[in-house]
């Protein structure tokens, strides 16, 4: 598990290259990829259910990058698609065309609601956060704080 | 009184808002290009413009399109538009526009200064990596990443690298041939997945071929079609989500069908259905 963390980090570090993120912020969306890796592995190992650990995976993500962008003074985005992109349903859409093209309709079929079910579950844990934090921020509370309340 | 005196000294100088609107336009344009979230675009946009001596500052921002009005009354109106193609993704540009636009606003630069930069910033050769072999090697460094990411051990790290610099070849070629999005997948992930069949098929080791094809086609998958989408579609920019959503479809739909022609054409060939 340890060497799959590893790897999300050397991915997002190249992968944020290739997208051009500003130099001084690779090793951060490494970063940023790597904890949100980590927490899928732990919830998916606990759970054994892909939609729930990247809803838990993505929540993390888009805190940890709220506070790192408001930290820098950058838009959020630069680290929110470096913890985003691991769990993006790549693997998913690769088991639909695996299957079409073995001629399982049920599996493919299966598979297809995940992907959108995956999509649905990034979405929400983004929507949520995002609320989260711009009620934050229009009623002046700072993000130390929050941290502290929960 | 001092505020009118102020107006009117900022008219004389000639062109301020002219000058203005085109600053924000530009900036926009930068953004937009980079791969901005439209809602963003809009807000820096309007930042710009509030340093503008007009009575109506409007900006509107749509997935292919920037439009700006600044009117004083009596005179007639500016109005800048923009038709905005071949977006790709440069978050640096985003990032130094942005910072640009923070200093604007805040008075530390001059409106002239501001565009003479973003002009040098809007050049098509102003990037923080232009060498073809370090793009090959991020490529590959990204492939063999996601491969470990995926649960891949030494036997597909080794045949990331093919693979990895296959996507590479691909998508560097397919750039400098102008080759449209949804095309260039499809042929990279078919390009992809045959080398993992292939090796699979003839290097007498075993290869975890589910890693290894699915750290391949990880790095084209619209990660920032969809982070933009869901929160272009929060901010109530409904018409820019949805577009950035089906882009994102498009894009899956495209690599989907790359891998499954490359596995429809070499899978039963060289390995039969049921290694597959």
């Amino acid at each position: 598990m340890i060497l799959q963390i590893v790897g999300a980090f050397v991915a997002m570090f190249w992968f944020a290259v290739l997208i051009e993120t500003p130099k001084k912020y690779l090793p951060l969306a490494g970063v940023v990829a790597s904890v949100g890796w980590f927490v899928y592995l732990v919830c998916e190992n606990m759970w054994a259910d892909a939609v729930l650990a990247t809803f838990c995976s993505a929540f993390t993500v888009t805190f940890i990058s709220h506070l790192l962008a408001r930290r820098m003074k950058t838009p959020v985005t630069i680290f929110l698609i470096a913890g985003i992109i691991p769990t993006v349903p790549g693997a998913t859409m690769y088991r639909i065309a695996y299957y079409v093209i073995l001629g399982d309709n049920q599996m493919s079929i299966h598979y297809l609601m995940e992907m959108f079910k995956i999509a649905g579950a990034i979405a929400v844990a983004i929507f949520i956060m995002d609320s989260l934090f711009r009620i934050a921020k229009k009623n002046g509370i700072k993000p130390g704080s929050i941290t502290q309340n929960e | 009184m001092m505020s009118f005196l102020f107006k009117i000294l900022k008219r004389r100088m000639g062109m301020d808002n002219e000058r203005l609107i085109e600053t924000a336009i530009l900036a926009g344009e930068i953004m937009l290009r980079g791969g901005a979230e439209a809602y963003r675009v809009e807000d820096t946009m309007s930042h710009i413009l509030q340093n503008a001596d007009a009575d109506r500052k409007e900006v509107i921002v749509m997935t292919t399109a920037i439009m700006a009005e600044l009117t004083v009354k009596g005179e007639t109106p500016l109005i800048r538009m923009r038709r905005v193609n071949n977006r790709g993704i440069d978050l640096n540009k985003v990032v130094l526009v942005n910072d640009i636009s923070r200093k604007l606003c805040g008075g530390e630069m001059s409106v002239d200064e501001a565009y003479d930069k973003m002009q040098r910033i809007s050049a098509d050769k102003y990037k923080q990596y232009t060498s073809e072999l370090f793009m090959l090697l991020t490529y590959i460094g990204a492939v063999i990443g996601f491969t470990i990411m995926f649960g891949g051990k030494l036997n597909e790290i080794l045949s990331a690298v093919c693979t990895g610099g296959a996507l590479a070849f691909c998508q560097i070629s397919g750039g400098k041939l102008k080759a449209n999005g949804f095309m260039l997948e499809t042929v990279s992930a078919t390009a992809v997945t045959a080398l993992a069949i292939v090796l699979k098929a003839f290097v007498p080791v075993s290869i975890n071929i589910d890693a290894l094809i699915v750290g391949s086609i990880m790095p084209m998958v619209p990660g920032v079609s969809i982070t933009n989408a869901v929160r272009d579609t929060l901010q109530g920019d409904y018409l820019t989500g949805g577009s950035r959503m089906m882009e994102a479809f498009i894009h899956a739909a495209a690599i989907a069908l790359g891998v499954g022609i490359g596995m429809a054409i070499f899978g039963s060939k060289f390995i039969g259905r049921t290694v597959l």
